[in-house]
């Protein structure tokens, strides 16, 4: 087991009850969709997982370890984090972006720079073009590859991911989510994912969390959610994407 | 003027020097100050606003008072010290500001993004914050810069050298070509230390070799300007007053400082007393353009050995005093109480009186029938004059005593009221009685029948430490009662109207009443 949740609750200073006793969990290898609307908590839920906000109750386990016996900065440099709106730093080239966590980490030079190369071509950026330059001379679909390298950087077991792909245009989104899904294959490790989408959530996650006013109404994976919603929301949130599903149909069809 | 501009460039390598010495510390010291000043505020932002408050309000204090202000508050000293000071409070404000500003306005996306990579606060003030926040950052410190070259040349009335030595004394004695040889050099050096700051910056930035050597390259020639003094300047000299406790004799090989106040007869007279001294031997400081009040500190506090004041002057600003007295009676009284009271030796008369007058044009005075100052009651005539002089008991004596209250007065440079009165600006002045303007734009100072103004005999006066060997005095004792005052105005007149420079005024007047006497 990857991550364990138990109970998570987040209450704000000012009283609000973010997030209101939520328990999950997620094996090794294994992609864990949080999905909601805006204010649902799944954003608070998420940051608690690196102690980006600190838990007011409940107990998290990370590879067995319980997260608040270490120090934040140890626990954050084992785990990846990408964040809506890519977060690189625009003083720094691609490859400083990517080296940041080996940095800390007091990797040496030759491995940090085999290790950015590496990660630079699986990500599908090329090591000759992009390496050198700087956030603002990439496109968004390539700025948010490069945070997807640089959340990899030090093979973590774990990814965290924020609204990752919410703001990229539909076409780059797909190759984005595809490269994804081949990543998380080809390198084994566990994620967690917060997002809007439903679609998105359908197609990329192993198992879909629904979160509504800070607590879950429904877990399960994305074949159990289509056939039994078992919530009225989760109903809600199923029906655009089954709508335009249905509707490509039948113009397909239409032109057959 | 040829010569006037050899004398300027002769001085340049002191001025220039002292100049850099009180900008590059200044400048130093400030950004030592307030970036982590400005780090702090960022961080908790409850306190950015007091803390950017109190740095705005030292800002709105104008920097001449700032500068003035140090000199009592450091309890007397002048000099290096309380100019440094001033000018690095100056220099905080804009680089604290923008520290704050630059640092705040840091994407909170880029913050986060610092801490979810696993960075401490420390790292992501060292790699994130600070580089995206340091052009805002630069911006203030060449901000501050600007303004710490430009308001160090207001250093020379605290008594500390600089570039505004050119300014002050220019302009005292209308020598125009030092007073623009001295703004060209300051605003070069401006522009000089703000391109090495921007050079310094885009080759951090960029990583750039070229303009990286380019900066240092200015900023090893500015450290080697600020050096200069220390190269040129005596070393291991001993002072007239060194040694406590013991009574020094001796002035030959000691080192004697001259105060002297900001206008013409003061620059006169302090070489003049060079000039005696160097004839015994000692070795000679002069402290020129100190302000009125600043020079009396300054001679308190032993940061000066020696300088001429007038009694009326001590009498009314140091003495606080409103009651009259006669010329002999007030020196006499004058004299006990310094050496009371602070010890300092009142070593006598130079023999002539600078005092304050009401001066106006003969034909003006003629046409309207004025011969005193009461004649001016009841008009609204407009009267020029120093800005001290407004402050002074005998302006609002002589308003209330002669009826003055409907004239409208004029602060402004002494050296320019006597040009406003005879272009007919202004109908009356508060001229002082030695100037050489009097006589040559044909003025007269009208008489005091009531006796308010008081007498302003000049005094020669010895700090305590120096009181303690008598040499000093003894060798300043030939110029007692040496000087009249048509001699005295003569010499002023040598400088103020044909152009020569104050050391050659003195050789004039080392001539007449010093050598004559051999």
């Amino acid at each position: 087991m990857t991550l364990s949740a138990d109970a998570l609750t987040k209450r704000f200073p000012d009283g609000t009850l973010a997030v209101d006793g939520v328990s999950f969990t997620v094996a090794a290898g294994e992609c864990l969709a949080i999905i909601g609307e805006s204010g649902c908590g799944k954003t608070t839920t998420l940051k608690m997982l690196n102690r980006l906000v600190e838990p007011t109750g409940g107990s998290i386990a990370f590879a067995g370890e319980e997260v608040t016996t270490l120090k934040p900065e140890a626990l954050r440099r084992r785990i990846g984090w990408v964040m809506q709106g890519d977060g690189l730093f625009p003083h720094m080239t691609v490859a400083e972006n990517i080296a940041v966590t080996p940095r800390l980490l007091n990797w040496d030079k030759a491995r940090i720079d085999a290790r950015v190369d590496a990660l630079i071509e699986q990500v599908r950026l090329s090591v000759s073009e992009h390496r050198g330059r700087y956030p603002a001379q990439l496109s968004g679909g390539q700025r948010q590859r490069v945070a997807i390298a640089r959340a990899l950087s030090v093979e973590p077991e774990l990814l965290l991911l924020d609204e990752a792909f919410g703001a990229l245009d539909p076409l780059t989104r797909g190759a984005l989510q595809d490269d994804f899904t081949r990543l998380r294959r080809e390198l084994g490790f566990a994620a967690v994912m917060v997002t809007h989408d439903m679609a998105e959530a359908l197609l990329i996650a192993d198992r879909i969390l629904v979160m509504k006013a800070g607590r879950v109404v429904r877990t399960g994976t994305p074949e159990d959610l289509l056939r039994d919603p078992g919530d009225a929301y989760v109903e809600e949130l199923l029906a655009m994407p089954r709508q335009q599903a249905r509707a490509i149909e039948r113009l397909e069809a239409g032109h057959a | 003027m040829p010569d006037r501009l050899d004398e300027a460039v002769a001085n340049l390598p002191g001025y220039l020097g002292g100049h850099m010495q009180l900008v590059l510390s200044g400048l130093l010291i400030s950004v030592l100050i307030a970036v982590p000043l400005g780090i702090f505020a960022a961080r908790n932002r409850t306190l950015a606003g007091p803390v950017l408050g109190v740095a705005s309000t030292l800002q709105t204090i104008p920097s001449l008072a700032l500068l003035a202000l140090m000199v009592p508050i450091l309890g007397g000293r002048i000099g290096f010290a309380p100019a440094f000071i001033a000018l690095t409070l100056y220099g905080i404000l804009p680089i604290l500001r923008n520290t704050v500003v630059g640092l705040q306005g840091v994407d909170p996306v880029v913050r986060e993004a610092a801490r979810g990579t696993g960075m401490t606060p420390l790292q992501s003030l060292q790699q994130v914050e600070l580089p995206l926040a340091l052009p805002t950052i630069i911006a203030g410190l060449r901000t501050a810069t600007v303004w710490i070259v430009g308001t160090a040349t207001l250093a020379t009335p605290v008594g500390a050298t600089s570039l505004g030595n050119y300014i002050f004394s220019g302009l005292q004695t209308r020598d125009w070509t030092t007073v623009i040889f001295g703004c060209l050099v300051a605003a070069g050096l401006a522009l000089l230390l703000d391109q090495a700051i921007r050079l310094a910056e885009l080759a951090a930035r960029e990583r750039k070799r070229a303009p990286a050597f380019a900066g240092i390259a200015i900023a090893a020639v500015m450290a080697m300007g600020a050096a200069l003094p220390l190269v040129t300047g005596t070393s291991a000299a001993r002072g007239i007053g060194s040694g406590e406790g013991e009574v020094m004799a001796g002035i030959e090989g000691r080192t004697v400082v001259i105060g002297a106040k900001g206008f013409t007869e003061q620059y006169i007279l302090a070489a003049l007393l060079e000039r005696v001294l160097e004839d015994a031997g000692a070795d000679v400081e002069i402290r020129e353009n100190l302000g009125s009040t600043i020079a009396f500190d300054a001679l308190r506090s032993g940061e000066i050995d020696v300088y001429v004041d007038y009694t009326g002057t001590i009498w009314a600003t140091v003495m606080e005093r409103e009651e009259r007295a006669g010329r002999y009676d007030m020196f006499v009284r004058m004299a006990g109480w310094l050496r009371e009271e602070h010890g300092i030796l009142a070593l006598g008369r130079l023999g002539f009186e600078n005092a304050y007058g009401y001066a106006v044009r003969r034909d003006w005075a003629e046409e309207n029938g004025i011969a005193t100052i009461a004649d001016l009651s009841g008009r609204s005539v407009r009267v020029g004059g120093d800005p001290e002089f407004f402050a002074r008991a005998e302006w609002l004596r002589s308003r209330d005593a002669y009826g003055l209250q409907d004239a409208r007065t004029r602060p402004m440079d002494s050296t320019f009221m006597y040009g406003a009165l005879r272009d007919g600006e202004v109908d009356a002045v508060s001229a002082y009685t030695t100037d050489g303007r009097i006589s040559d734009y044909d003025l007269v100072v009208l008489d005091d029948p009531l006796q308010i103004l008081p007498p302003y005999d000049a005094v020669m006066l010895i700090s305590p430490d120096a009181a303690r060997n008598p040499a000093l005095a003894g060798t300043l004792s030939v110029l007692l009662n040496a000087i009249p005052a048509e001699t005295m105005r003569q010499a002023n007149a040598m400088v103020d109207l044909d152009g020569a420079t104050p050391g050659e005024a003195a050789a004039w007047l080392y001539g007449e009443v010093v050598a004559a006497e051999d």
